[in-house]
């Protein structure tokens, strides 16, 4: 679906990392010349699927980048970044969060400049010409930097020409006003990772909206002599699903954990490409598909005779966090919960599509999950603290253990449009 | 300005028109705001807003009145307040968060230093404390919360009236 010339690029970069790639377990029994076979075919045939096993990153739940000061709960991967086109001005970037619960591949660029600097990825510009800068405002705070295009190589696959946030550009403008909401997050330390690749259902960041209209604390005008107002920028030109990029498997993705029933160092596992276009990524029979609001991405869950229409099942959460005034939350620590002994609680996760699934899930005290000093703590649950139209956040621990299938929208994957999710 | 610690500013709400400035503003919150409305100057802003109080629509509960506020976007602020025109409670839900920096006004402080703690990830923070409870999600394309100050609380309102 995309260019021949992407492919080609593919080609060469997926052979670059391969050569250089000893971090990266799944590279191990990767063979170069099968790439030359992965673009042609799928530019020849047009088909969804790239070549069996060629499709996978590993990911692995540690503690994170050492600046983030031990992470809990944070799904991370490797990725290679480049200057459109180069082979050369690229880098390879660890610890990096995969998030499903936002869409595009932002990098802090104060971890840039060994092999690649911001400036290497030309800058956009919005309709007026001028360069383009972003707002991205997380629950937790806010991140600022430039819009640049850049190619982006997850594994084997990659994003050629992918607009990307670099967050903390030293050449971008001052924070305008509008955009802070929260504390800043343009240092590994605030943001928590090296990067974010934001693989949710949707294909750009802000959507529709922001394509149709100027709207504070997303996209903005920064003139170079001048100070930043907010801009419209069409959807094509937003930040973008890294995943949609590539040239195969790109439908949507599987996050493929393994279980961890208590506290762990460490959990590693793969991050999939596509859905049931290869034998790694089908769907099986016995998975539900459970599809999402087209507009906000989200579902309904029940849990203890109230119904929370605007749940989520992502990757980029580091608890379960819901709402249960039964449970103490943790004395100096009332972001979570602190029961006495280990609970089993079940939720019931409903589609738009009517499917629905009872799922079992276990919580514990926090404070002695955070005092193993751990960075896999599967019982972690806090309070959600919203209304009745709030969250049921199933976060990471909800995934291990569980493959987790997520179609993006525009997309068809196992004969259903997306957006859905899929376990 | 929506959650107000300040009583001098309680009492200046419970004023008709400073209320009807107040309920303005939110609405102001809670639609996208365009880069036109940015640019005017504040007393023209005020009156393109206030046009909008039109959206408004209040209602009377037993001891306090729900003033929900939406845009056409699909976000909808709600705040609650007592008899004497203090407001205790603000929920939100839309495609986009209101500016917290507003809406939560004296609390605003209290949910960058939860936020910056860090631990919740970057999509939930919640404060439970006595005099606050807090929640913000958000995610790509959603947005919610709710605030409110549990000691002051209406007689017989509990948190499970805050929609």
């Amino acid at each position: 679906m995309r260019s021949l010339m992407s492919i080609g690029i593919r080609g060469t970069l997926a052979t670059l990392l391969v050569a250089g790639c000893g971090l990266l377990a799944a590279c191990g029994g990767g063979s170069s010349g099968n790439f030359a076979g992965v673009g042609g075919g799928s530019g020849g045939g047009g088909s969804g699927g790239g070549t069996p096993g060629l499709n996978t990153v590993p990911v692995v739940v540690d503690q994170g980048p050492p600046a983030a000061g031990g992470s809990t709960n944070v799904l991370y991967t490797t990725v290679t970044l480049c200057a459109p086109g180069s082979t050369t001005q690229c880098q390879t970037i660890d610890h990096v969060q995969v998030d499903t619960g936002s869409t595009g591949f932002r990098v802090l660029a104060s971890v840039l400049g060994t092999g690649l600097q911001p400036t290497d990825m030309p800058q956009s510009t919005d309709m007026n010409g001028q360069p383009l800068d972003e707002c991205t405002q997380f629950a937790d705070g806010y991140s600022w930097g430039t819009v640049r295009t850049a190619d982006l190589v997850v594994g084997n696959e990659t994003a050629a020409s992918l607009p990307i946030q670099v967050i903390g550009d030293p050449t971008a403008a001052t924070v305008p006003a509008s955009c802070v909401q929260g504390p800043q997050e343009n240092t590994v330390q605030t943001f928590g990772a090296n990067g974010i690749l934001g693989i949710g259902n949707f294909l750009a960041d802000c959507g529709a909206a922001c394509a149709g209209a100027a709207i504070s604390g997303t996209y903005y005008d920064c003139p170079p002599s001048g100070t930043c107002a907010p801009v419209a920028v069409a959807l094509s030109s937003q930040v973008q699903n890294p995943v949609s990029f590539f040239g195969a498997d790109n439908n949507g993705v599987v996050i493929d954990l393994p279980a961890a029933a208590s506290p762990t160092a460490t959990l590693a596992g793969t991050l999939i490409f596509g859905i049931g276009t290869q034998s790694d990524n089908a769907l099986p029979a016995s998975a539900g598909i459970y599809t999402l609001d087209p507009t906000y991405g989200t579902l309904s869950t029940s849990f203890n005779g109230a119904s929370y229409a605007s749940s989520f099942i992502d990757s980029g959460s580091n608890a379960y966090f819901f709402t249960d005034d039964t449970i103490p939350t943790c004395t100096g620590q009332a972001s979570f919960y602190c029961p006495a002994t280990t609970e089993t609680l079940q939720g019931l996760i409903q589609g738009q599509n009517g499917a629905s699934a009872a799922v079992s899930f276990s919580i514990d005290n926090a404070l002695s999950d955070f005092a193993t000093n751990f960075a896999v703590l599967p019982n972690l649950a806090g309070p959600a603290g919203s209304s009745l139209q709030g969250a049921f956040d199933w976060g990471l621990p909800f995934f291990y253990g569980r493959p987790v299938y997520v179609a993006f929208e525009s997309n068809t994957a196992a004969g259903v449009a997306g957006p859905w999710v899929g376990f | 300005m929506a959650v107000v610690s300040n009583p001098r500013r309680l009492r200046s709400i419970a004023r008709p028109w400073v209320l009807g400035a107040s309920l303005a503003c939110l609405v102001a919150l809670v639609r996208p705001a365009s880069a036109a409305l940015g640019d005017t100057t504040a007393s023209i802003a005020r009156d393109r807003i206030a046009m909008r109080v039109a959206q408004a629509t209040t209602t009377p509960m037993q001891s306090y009145d729900v003033h929900r506020l939406a845009d056409p976007a699909g976000g909808v602020v709600r705040e609650y307040a007592d008899r004497a025109g203090h407001v205790f409670a603000v929920t939100w839900h839309g495609p986009r968060s209101p500016d917290l920096k507003t809406l939560l006004g004296g609390y605003y402080d209290r949910y960058v230093a939860a936020a910056a703690q860090h631990r919740t990830g970057h999509h939930v923070v919640t404060v439970h404390a006595p005099d606050l409870v807090l929640s913000v999600v958000r995610f790509q394309r959603v947005a919610y919360g709710r605030a409110y100050l549990p000691n002051r609380m209406p007689t017989g309102v509990t948190k499970t009236d805050l929609r």
